[in-house]
């Protein structure tokens, strides 16, 4: 194969590419990046054994084929050389790489070795719009786990209900929902997507234009996800996601409104002095304040400004950073905050904005 | 006792803990044909010198540092023992596990003595001196080595208290007594004043601790620099150095070897729950928690394995801590034959350490009434003892 192109835009999108080259590959030719000239111009993928991606992008094609190259040397090699014209050639037995004035010579891999997505019937896409798709990632995504231990939790639950796409995220601490329209496609699915995956996603939805539309294809055992140039498939996590319906309360008597940005901050403020972990002291009553405490270290307290709170008088608690990651979901200015009693999760929602909610279990305080 | 007592109780928070003649108690625990001969432990050479001294050697004037052909002098039917470090060094070690489960802040002086700041584990003791009684007691039961204990305001007090409570002895210095404690006592029992010192005293007409409590700074400092200074502070009975630490604590961990290898999987859960309990009261007893949940197996044919996982939030309960080494352990004999799922030893630990108390974060879905009930379980259990509250399912084989 031969390819010609523009150095800036193989390397963007080699970037994405790498992003996903598994950092422990145990096979080399998984470290790979495969690069393929075609027909319809040039194509890159790369695997991490749960995420095969594709990117394409354009070139001139001068020779169709496929190399396999060391994924972090190329990734390398293009960003050291100077802007302009790069050639890239090569076979099974070497690939070469030309820019500027300077000429690399790179072992390749056999591409019958190279990862293959995973296959399946995927079915019918689902559309919708990638904007819209990339803000309810970007609500849920930071309530979704880390821990390998219950990896259930590591993964991001697609619901497809009529015509709205769901997706519901929980760490067992927090659980965010944020929905988008479904315009497209099939009325029903379900499938569990690892996180990780989704936040290499959400970066290509972010960039994607303002009317682009995302198509989701929910499988048994994967998703095809693509937007734009790209698409992701990625292995589905098996098991059963936490009955998230039956966590939300049904009826919260207590309401505080607060100002998004204004108690955002304050909650930053005097979360300072809590360390990771330590609660965030909410006095809901006539006045709404806030305090913490490092004991015998330091103390803060703040007495919030425009915050509004109707209900009995209590004190709750929060760790600072779950309530922030609600609170920097919410779209709009002010922010709503339901409560039932000091040790039931509180809901937080945006005023008038149906498609978010993210419910966090309190600290307890001892008695 | 009233709050009030218990709160000037803990005014002297310090305990400094010290092996009586630990290397000669290590020689006779070896060997109990020795137990009541004057045993002494030294370089047995020509110009070798006593390095410990049982307290029936010590009857004949026999002192560590003391050359021990002078020994040999004072005491004609004294054991003479070469010192094993070894067997020293494992019994320090075993000793120096006892004081960490007493307190996180363990600062090792030698292999015999070690100060303790015991306001780590407030939640733990009523008061210091019920707790040194406790650490007095618990070496004993575990090495069979004897604990001289003292319990002050700081480290110069509580070593002072120790080598006055020697043999065999606990004293308290109350914060209210430390002047009638200290100011009869030679100057020699400042810390820090060698012959030198004492020599340039005895010419101010300084014999007590009182005296040089008495007598103006500047004169001290003018005779002694800046050494004067300090012993002045001392004189009083101040000083303000911490414990520190030798290495903080990596992990807080229980094990258990079982008489007979488990299968039952009611046992092996009952067992693994025993063991988070008592890693999360031992946790909670200093106010700290951690953020990895390890769990060690070892099968009847002696291979052991490991498994551990990191949260996102410190747990110091034993629900939450269970939870995590159950989820490791299911997962462990899974990957395991079913004819191959016997268990000889279980352990439980906890480790990433912080030094504050799991903040006590809910979670959804699960039942949140289990953290303040451990609390009260350990407040029972302060009063009446480990094995007076537990777990329902703890108690179905005892």
């Amino acid at each position: 194969m031969q390819i010609e192109c523009e150095k800036e835009a193989l390397l963007e999108i080699s970037q994405a590419a790498l992003r996903v080259v598994s950092p422990r590959a145990n096979t080399p030719a998984l470290g790979g990046v495969r690069v393929t000239a075609g027909e319809d111009g040039l194509e890159l993928a790369a695997s991490d054994l749960e995420t095969f991606i594709t990117v394409k992008g354009d070139c001139s094609v001068i020779e169709e084929g496929s190399v396999v190259i060391p994924g972090r040397l190329f990734g390398e090699i293009l960003r050291s050389l100077p802007s302009g014209r790069v050639v890239l050639s090569g076979g099974e037995s070497g690939a070469r790489i030309e820019g500027g004035r300077a000429e690399f010579q790179v072992s390749t891999f056999p591409v019958a070795d190279f990862a293959r997505p995973p296959s399946g019937d995927v079915g019918e896409p689902c559309r919708v719009d990638a904007t819209d798709l990339a803000r309810a990632l970007r609500q849920v995504g930071r309530a979704a786990s880390s821990d390998e231990g219950r990896p259930v939790l590591t993964g991001v639950l697609w619901v497809i209900d009529g015509d709205t796409l769901r997706v519901v995220a929980t760490d067992s601490y927090r659980l965010a929902i944020a929905e988008v329209v479904a315009k497209e496609g099939p009325r029903e699915g379900q499938a569990i997507i690892p996180n990780r995956a989704l936040t290499e996603f959400g970066r290509h939805l972010v960039t994607a234009g303002s009317d682009e539309v995302a198509e989701i294809r929910l499988g048994q055992s994967q998703a095809v996800l693509s937007v734009g140039r790209v698409q992701l498939v990625t292995r589905l996590i098996e098991g059963e996601f936490p009955n998230w319906r039956r966590l939300l309360p049904d009826v919260q008597r207590n309401r505080l409104e607060v100002d998004k940005e204004e108690f955002g901050a304050a909650v930053a403020r005097v979360g300072l002095v809590a360390q990771a972990n330590t609660p965030v002291k909410f006095h809901l009553g006539k006045e709404v304040q806030l305090t913490a405490a490092e004991s015998g270290v330091a103390e803060a307290a703040e007495t919030v400004e425009g915050a509004e709170y109707t209900g009995e008088p209590m004190v709750t608690a929060f760790n600072p950073r779950f309530f922030s990651d609600g609170l920097e979901g919410v779209e709009g200015k002010r922010a709503v905050l339901d409560l039932t009693e000091p040790t039931k999760p509180a809901t937080l929602k945006g005023e008038d904005q149906p498609n978010f909610t993210y419910l966090v279990m309190p600290v307890r305080l001892p008695s | 006792m009233t709050p009030s007592d218990a709160e000037r109780l803990w005014l002297s928070p310090i305990l400094h803990a010290d092996l009586d003649a630990f290397y000669a108690s290590v020689e006779t625990l070896k060997d109990p044909g020795l137990r009541g001969r004057p045993v002494i432990v030294g370089g047995t050479s020509g110009r070798g010198v006593v390095t410990s001294a049982s307290y029936e050697a010590r009857r004949f004037g026999v002192r560590s540092a003391m050359p021990t052909a002078q020994a040999r002098k004072l005491c004609p039917s004294g054991v003479f023992i070469q010192p094993s470090f070894p067997a020293y060094i494992a019994k320090s070690i075993q000793v120096k596990e006892i004081f960490e489960e007493f307190s996180v802040a363990v600062e090792p002086l030698s292999l015999d003595e070690a100060f303790l700041d015991l306001r780590t584990a407030r939640r733990l003791w009523s008061d210091p001196p019920t707790a040194a009684e406790a650490l007095k007691d618990r070496v004993m039961r575990a090495t069979g080595l004897v604990l001289s204990v003292g319990v002050a305001p700081n480290k110069f007090l509580s070593k002072l208290a120790s080598r006055m409570a020697k043999p065999d002895g606990v004293l308290v210095v109350g914060a209210d007594r430390v002047d009638e404690f200290l100011r009869p006592l030679p100057v020699g029992h400042l810390w820090g004043v060698g012959e030198q010192t004492e020599v340039v005293m005895r010419r101010l007409g300084l014999r007590t601790i009182g005296d040089v409590a008495a007598c103006p700074p500047e004169i001290l400092e003018r005779a002694l620099g800046s050494h004067g200074a300090g012993l002045a502070q001392l004189a009083l009975g101040r000083d303000d150095r911490k414990v520190v630490p030798d290495q903080v604590a990596r992990s807080v961990g229980a094990e258990e070897t079982f008489q007979r290898d488990l299968s039952e999987p009611t046992q092996i859960l009952g067992a693994l729950l025993k063991l988070s309990d008592r890693v999360a009261s031992r946790l909670r007893g200093q106010g700290i928690s951690g953020r990895t949940v390890s769990l060690k197996v070892r099968m009847p044919n002696f291979e052991t394995f490991s498994r551990s996982r990191t949260l996102k939030c410190e747990v110091d309960g034993a629900t939450g801590i269970y939870g995590v080494a159950r989820e490791l352990l299911e997962k462990f004999l899974e990957s395991k034959p079913p004819g191959n799922r016997k268990i000889r030893l279980l352990g439980v630990s906890v480790g990433n350490l912080c030094r504050w108390p799991a903040s006590d974060q809910m979670i959804l879905d699960r039942r949140p009434e289990w953290g303040a009930a451990e609390v009260a379980l350990d407040r029972v259990r302060l009063r009446f003892g480990e094995d007076a509250l537990g777990f329902g399912a703890l108690l179905e084989d005892g």
